[in-house]
């Protein structure tokens, strides 16, 4: 069992290496009422295609990541709903692009439902009858996000910037991939990912390591080491187009800019990340000459803002908003970046942005949610939670120019637009 | 367990301070909120009033400006808010910041912050009696834009429509924006004229939460209120509490959409502040507020007719909302579901099992709220029309005292009043 100290926070966790295969990390926050569990996989909507142990490649259908997280609630003798019900925590579970989540809140009987969740993750149960069921809802859970203009400017966008990973497919999948899935499916991803090698734990609030590892020492079952192996069909560099229109009920256009990026190793680092939340706030931050200009032009609203998604081969910066003009709003962005990479990053702007980015990376510890579920993130990404805020401090204006020269690419780029229908 | 150690202070007539000292946080926040009338006349220019003093002040004369301040005070986030509360408009300004242990030259941020929010509430940038004409404009705009832009939130834009199909002569049944052509309207002499009635008349609650220390913000404030003698703070009208209408009020609106939405809309003549608040409440989380009430487990799980099926209370207006994305075609099967749960509850047919499972949902979400500033806040600004604070302890006692029959009664309390349905076109 290590303890992980950080300097700045005077906080820390503790790692360890569960007997089982399972990665267990405890982040004990004592003057807390309340406790936060987030059990994970790394498994998400992505992971359409793999084999075990060097066995036949294996392709299933698209949202299945997601239907099976549904389908884990439920059990032979009731579902985990009506468990937690029993221990009053308040749970949930996130499926996202290349992980699954399982999680509870608990302000009493924290044993109990840390109990739960081990044990229902670990026995699943699916019949043709259940999985029928789940159909149904999953279907309206899929058109609720239809209607999402949010949701649809963003996959619209990856729809324009991916040839064929799968991150341009959304995570629910579609009423036709979902109607594919059944029990025996379910069961051989369940039996891939749901190994606890391929799994972790954090928790964290009021709780001592002790207190997890008895619980854990009892619940979980030992997995034997498999060796996942996922693919992608090949992605070229390139985009697919460089623009995508869809018409539902809005009344202001809503756009999104979104720029690719190839980035070659598994996943982004936390300088990689750190470098680009600089950046994207040197260009289109509230204090960015850009954010006033537009607003001034009437081209945007409060709502614009920009962002940095990254995960198993994908990244995308985007700029997102509601414009009279996506268009001419999408130009001014574009030349903005350019000025900048031409004229450089002034010094004194570059210190003061940096400021505000280490600021928002202490604001995530004042949450046991978000430090259980950046834990889990970070896990998976092979780094640990600290490290975004160290990546931050140490960030210099030489790594953000050289960032500014590789990333944020014309030819690289797509606008993806909501009109009102 | 931790407990809320609330300390109220009054400023002047009108206007409290209130400190949540709470070391465990890494932020602290500091926030004005102010309620008044929601009246169809002012709502906005009230809405753009706190828009203006949002974005500058004298000091930060524009945007820009005011931004850079907050980067270099570590990312410092001011957040503005216009909802209801009752039949009131209530407009929150505030500011939320690292607490100064981080601070990397060993300067206050909590200081510099509070200065901040002060000097955007006491010192914005007028001239001539007047706001500047040229931001006014843009801010009406982006305004405009907000307003128009709530369709894009179906599930909020239905809860919205029923509330003003529901309620056509109660304040509560405006829009908390206003309407996009009192909006155009509003000048800057308006705006003056709003600001100055505001920190002369209006109720003002101050609020800091986190570790950093109030006595610096209450002694300036108490000096700048002290230029300010003669306040005339006027009664907030009570909320208006109706029974529901004898025939149910109906209204479907048609877009271009691929999911239905259906919002129910219930009467009580139960709100604050009632004795049996507590028990709907607790009606309310069992009938549809948690994965294991009646509609998530009926609507839900064993029809299988949507995502989500939900209740909620407003205990100022003694209303409830049940809420549904799903199919047009489901709709009548849905509706009859949801009154079928709800007469299970009037005749007692349930558990002792749901009892204690809704008891226990409800006693995690209080002891929760502590370990959240954002939680805390919300929990205590929605108490400000009350006469007096309650803490999640008190409440979480009061909720362990409520009953079978108190339940019982509670449901038999709420009737049906409006249906409304915002569904897909019918030739799509």
């Amino acid at each position: 069992m290590n303890y992980i100290e950080n300097s700045i926070l005077k906080e820390g966790y503790y790692e360890i290496n569960h007997p089982t295969g399972l990665k267990i990390y405890i982040y004990p926050k004592k003057d807390s009422n309340s406790s936060y569990a987030v059990f994970g996989t790394k498994y998400g909507s992505i992971d359409t295609q793999f084999r075990i142990d060097g066995e036949e490649w294996v392709r299933v259908p698209e949202g299945i990541a997601h239907f099976l997280e549904h389908k884990l609630f439920e059990s032979e003798d009731g579902d985990a709903f009506s468990r937690y019900a029993k221990t009053g925590a308040s749970a949930n579970a996130f499926t996202s692009f290349d992980r699954t989540c399982y999680l509870f809140s608990a302000a009493q009987n924290f044993d109990e439902s840390l109990e739960i969740l081990l044990d229902f993750v670990q026995h699943p149960y699916f019949t043709e009858q259940t999985v029928q069921k789940e159909q149904g809802i999953i279907g309206q859970e899929i058109k609720m996000y239809e209607d999402d203009p949010g949701w649809r400017v963003y996959f619209n966008l990856l729809g324009c910037l991916y040839h064929n990973h799968p991150v341009r497919i959304e995570i629910a999948g579609t009423i036709e991939s979902i109607a594919k899935i059944d029990a025996e499916l379910l069961y051989q991803c369940y039996k891939t990912f749901y190994n606890l090698n391929n799994m972790s734990l954090a928790v964290t609030g009021n709780i001592t390591p002790e207190q997890v590892l008895k619980i854990a020492d009892k619940t979980l079952k030992q997995s034997v080491p498999i060796q996942i192996e996922r693919r992608f069909d090949h992605e070229p560099d390139s985009i697919v187009r460089d623009r995508a229109e869809q018409k539902l009920a809005v009344a202001v256009p809503m756009f999104m800019l979104g720029y690719k990026e190839n980035i070659k190793q598994e996943f982004c680092s936390s300088e990689q990340k750190a470098e680009m939340a600089i950046l994207l706030e040197l260009i289109a931050g509230k204090s960015s000459a850009l954010y006033s200009s537009l607003l001034e032009q009437g081209l945007i609203n409060e709502s614009f803002s920009a962002d940095f998604d990254c995960g198993r081969g994908y990244a995308v910066s985007t700029f997102t908003g509601e414009s009279a003009d996506p268009d001419k709003t999408a130009q001014e962005i574009k030349n903005e970046i350019n000025r900048l990479r031409k004229n450089g990053i002034d010094k004194e702007r570059f210190e003061a942005v940096k400021r505000k980015i280490y600021g928002s990376s202490i604001k995530i510890f004042d949450s046991n949610e978000i430090i259980g579920n950046t834990i889990i993130d970070s896990h998976f990404a092979g780094n640990s939670i600290f490290d975004d805020m160290d990546a931050v401090a140490s960030c210099t204006l030489e790594q953000v120019e050289k960032r500014l020269n590789n990333a944020l690419i014309d030819k690289l780029c797509a606008l993806s637009v909501i009109l009102p229908a | 367990m931790i407990m809320t150690k609330i300390d109220k202070v009054n400023i002047c007539k009108g206007v409290d301070f209130i400190t949540v000292k709470d070391n465990r946080f890494v932020t602290s926040s500091v926030s004005a909120t102010i309620i008044l009338p929601l009246d169809k006349e002012t709502a906005s220019q009230n809405a753009l009033l706190v828009q203006m003093l949002k974005h500058s002040c004298k000091e930060y004369p524009d945007f820009t400006a005011l931004n850079r301040r907050l980067d270099e005070l570590y990312g410092a986030n001011i957040n503005s808010v216009v909802t209801k509360i009752g039949d009131c408009q209530m407009l929150h300004l505030g500011i939320s910041f690292i607490d100064d242990r981080f601070s990397l030259d060993d300067s206050s941020i909590s200081s510099q912050c509070v200065k901040l929010l002060c000097s955007l509430l006491f010192q914005p940038d007028i001239n001539n009696n007047s706001f500047d004409t040229k931001t006014l404009e843009l801010e009406k705009r982006c305004l405009i834009e907000e307003i128009q832009s709530e369709i894009s939130e179906k599930r909020h834009y239905a809860i919205n429509r029923c509330t003003q199909v529901m309620m056509p002569d109660e304040p509560a049944g405006l829009n908390r924006l206003g309407t996009i052509e009192q909006a155009q309207n509003v000048t800057a002499q308006d705006l003056y004229k709003t600001w100055c009635n505001i920190i002369k008349n209006a109720n003002i609650t101050f609020m800091l939460l986190g570790p950093s220390d109030s006595s610096d913000i209450i002694e300036f404030l108490k000096n700048k209120f002290a230029d300010i003698n003669d306040r005339n703070v006027k009664q907030l009208p009570k909320a208006i509490i109706k029974e529901a209408s004898d025939r149910i009020r109906e209204q479907v609106d048609r877009m271009p959409v691929t999911q239905s939405k259906l919002v129910m809309g219930f009467r009580s003549t139960c709100a604050y502040p009632s004795k049996d608040i507590d028990a709907m409440k607790f009606m309310t989380m069992l009938f549809g507020g948690t994965p294991s009430s009646l509609l998530f487990k009926n609507v839900r799980e064993k029809l299988s007719l949507c995502y989500y099926c939900a209740a909620r209370y407003d205990r100022q207006k003694g209303i409830m909302f049940v809420d549904s994305g799903l199919e047009e075609k489901n709709s009548q099967l849905a509706k009859e579901e949801i009154l079928r749960q709800l007469d299970r509850i009037k005749n007692g047919d349930f558990t002792d099992d749901d009892i204690n499972e809704t008891r226990l949902a409800m006693l995690t979400g209080m002891k929760m709220i502590n370990d959240s500033q954002w939680s805390m806040q919300s929990w205590y600004i929605n108490q400000l029309l009350d006469n007096e604070f309650v803490s999640p302890e008190q409440a979480a006692e009061k909720i362990e005292s409520v009953t079978r029959e108190d339940i019982i009664k509670a449901a038999n309390m709420v009737k049906l009043d409006t249906i409304y349905l915002l569904a897909g076109q019918e030739d799509a």
